[in-house]
């Protein structure tokens, strides 16, 4: 808020000095990141991983699917990080770093998505079911109730059995079966919001159904989906690296961090460095996205905003 | 004058596990254009329902059984929704009692205020807001451009009732049904808002359908006065005439229960017992269980609004067998 009100006062014409002079006012930005430093770091985490899958091809020292013959020591061995491959080859002689450049790229991809499409189908049907209530409440609970019971993986291993495994068919399967838990929190969030006075004073205002659903109730339960989909973006990534571990993710040559760990796993013992890596960049980028999230929680909320 | 709004022989009921059970019965009042009415009566007493019911603005398990509700000579009850909604917010509109929940945390306060002139009007969002700042110096708060840009949660509980009526005011309703709009709000802001409701009603010729428990808001706002018991109504009239000349023993028991400067008194007056729960109605009078002057015939038959004199009337037997009762 600004202050202004220096000089003299309407009613009784008195000259007055502000008690407390304005200071500088700060920008909302930095106000927030003194407030928030984790959103600045999980945000630059974030930003350090997107601008890497963007921009895997002119990072990458080689191409990350091609066997060099001078990538595998006489003994048939990976070679350790060196001058010519920095993170060193796996076990096909392939380069480590550049596989897990375009890794970024399946890892990121899949994890955005398929929490957008979980995002859009559990926030469809959370509100519709907690605006509406009754029936359609009882049948769409049940349904997320199924969804939550089954086992999510194998789920998930059948869906990709039936529409065979790519990056396209893993975020529509992670996606398509990920949205039970938000359907679950945009129904209560809902169900607390639609009974507050401003869902009413918006119906005496005249507004239209999908005015008062997707104008007022929406913006007001947006806080905990937007932390739920920034969490879910991490879990996601996770998710597909456990796919493509168990093999029915991204199919070979196609690098991801989920298959380099499964075909690290094989040589660990005299090449650690192929699970170092892939492991390593997995961990920092869901630690991205749960910082940026826990962040974002408290940047949403206009009440917290000091 | 004909009448803005007549209400007549409205009964809405809310289904209970006992079926259908009515709210409010047999509710009949008029107001004219540019006139106050003050709907009184204890919480419970089907106040807020009578103006829910006349903005088709009922939960889904309450629906109106009986009756109509002519606004401007138009039937309210049955109309479409499509249609209502072209009246609320433009033609009736309605404040509420909770200012501090009244309004959206989300969005700033600029652009709730023009919310209805975009849905009524076909603003844009710069006419709107611009509108909306006018709005916000009709009510009186300083530094209005500054304040359109604000989230709710910066203000005071008294400043958001002048929003919600900024809101109320900004398509030029004809009716404003305000409820309970002082009762969460301390003394001094009080007596502010609903000044600055008076000087709206004054400048708009507009008319105001008050619902409060406050006899004292009453006195100060109203043209005439509606007093609700249980679901009914126990008595209306004139401000002066309920004020001087209450009938109904029910009116006389609200009315001894405010303190008074001009008589010391050791303890003041209340009216013993409870409004009966609507599941346990009584069949006669249902003041009978309360009332000091109760008879056999008041637990037997309920009396009609009988007249007192011609603009006053109550449902008491006291009056047909006295004329005036008390």
């Amino acid at each position: 808020m600004a202050h202004m009100m220096a000089d003299s006062s309407p009613t009784t014409g008195l000259k007055q000095r502000l008690a407390h002079p304005p200071t500088k006012v700060r920008s909302k930005f930095v106000r927030v990141l003194r407030a928030y430093p984790l959103v600045f770091i999980g945000g630059l985490m974030v930003l350090a991983l997107i601008f890497v899958a963007v921009f895997a091809d002119k990072l990458a020292t080689f191409n990350p699917n091609f066997q060099f013959a001078n990538g595998l020591a006489p003994d048939g061995a990976p070679l350790a990080p060196n001058h010519t491959f920095i993170m060193g080859t796996d076990d096909l002689g392939r380069d480590v770093y550049s596989r897990l450049l375009f890794g970024a790229r399946v890892s990121l991809e899949v994890g955005v998505f398929a929490s957008l499409i979980s995002l859009f189908i559990g926030t469809t049907l959370g509100i519709i079911s907690g605006y509406y209530g009754g029936f359609v409440d009882s049948v769409i609970m049940r349904i997320t109730d199924i969804m939550l019971a089954f086992p999510f993986i194998l789920f998930v291993v059948a869906l990709v059995a039936v529409l065979s495994p790519s990056i396209t068919n893993i975020f529509i399967a992670i996606g398509v079966l990920g949205w039970a838990v938000t359907a679950r929190i945009v129904r209560a969030e809902v169900m607390k919001v639609k009974e507050f006075e401003y869902v009413q004073a918006a119906r005496a205002l005249g507004s239209r159904q999908w005015r008062i659903l997707f104008k007022i109730i929406l913006p007001n339960i947006m806080a905990p989906v937007i932390v739920l989909t920034t969490l879910a973006i991490g879990n996601n990534m996770l998710l597909e690296s456990t796919l493509s571990y168990l093999g029915i993710g991204v199919q070979p040559p196609t690098a991801s961090w989920g298959s380099m760990l499964s075909e690290g796993q094989q040589v660990f013992e005299y090449a650690p460095w192929l699970l170092y890596y892939p492991g390593l960049a997995l961990m920092l980028a869901v630690l991205g996205f749960n910082l940026l999230g826990d962040g974002l929680r408290e940047l949403f909320n206009p009440r917290r905003v000091r | 004058m004909s009448a803005l709004l007549e209400v007549s022989g409205l009964t809405t009921s809310f289904l209970t596990a006992s079926g259908y059970l009515p709210a409010i019965e047999d509710v009949n009042f008029a107001i004219e254009k540019g006139e106050t009415l003050g709907i009184v009566g204890e919480s419970g007493c089907g106040k807020s329902v009578t103006s829910l019911s006349i903005m088709q603005l009922l939960s889904s398990n309450g629906k109106i059984q009986k009756g109509s509700i002519l606004f401007e000579g138009k039937q309210l009850v049955g109309l479409k929704d499509t249609s209502m909604r072209k009246i609320r917010g433009n033609d009736i509109a309605m404040i509420f009692q909770e200012p501090m929940t009244s309004l959206n945390p989300v969005h700033k306060i600029g652009k709730q205020i023009g919310e209805s002139l975009r849905i009524h009007r076909g603003l844009n969002k710069e006419q709107s807001k611009q509108k909306a700042v006018d709005l916000l110096k009709l009510v009186g708060i300083p530094r209005a451009e500054d304040i359109a840009d604000e989230y709710p949660h910066r203000l005071s509980g008294g400043m958001r009732q002048r929003v919600m009526i900024a809101i109320a005011m900004a398509c030029d309703p004809k009716l404003l049904i305000a409820d309970e709009p002082t009762t969460a709000l301390d003394v001094t802001i009080q007596a502010q808002i609903l000044d600055l409701m008076r000087k709206l009603k004054a400048e708009r010729e507009m008319s105001i359908m008050l619902i409060t428990h406050d006899l004292g808001v009453v006195a100060e706002m109203c043209d005439r006065v509606v007093v609700m018991y249980a679901g009914k109504v126990v008595e209306q009239g004139a401000v002066r005439d309920i004020f001087r000349k209450p009938t109904h023993p029910y009116t006389i028991g609200l009315l001894s229960s405010i303190p008074r400067l001009e008589d010391r008194q050791q303890r003041l007056s209340s009216i013993p017992g409870n409004v009966p729960s609507i599941e346990v109605m009584p069949a006669g009078c249902r003041f009978a269980s309360r009332c000091p002057h109760a008879t056999q015939r008041c637990a037997d038959d309920e009396p009609s609004l009988l007249s007192v004199t011609d603009n006053h009337q109550a449902r008491c037997w006291l009056v047909d067998e006295k004329g005036v009762a008390v």
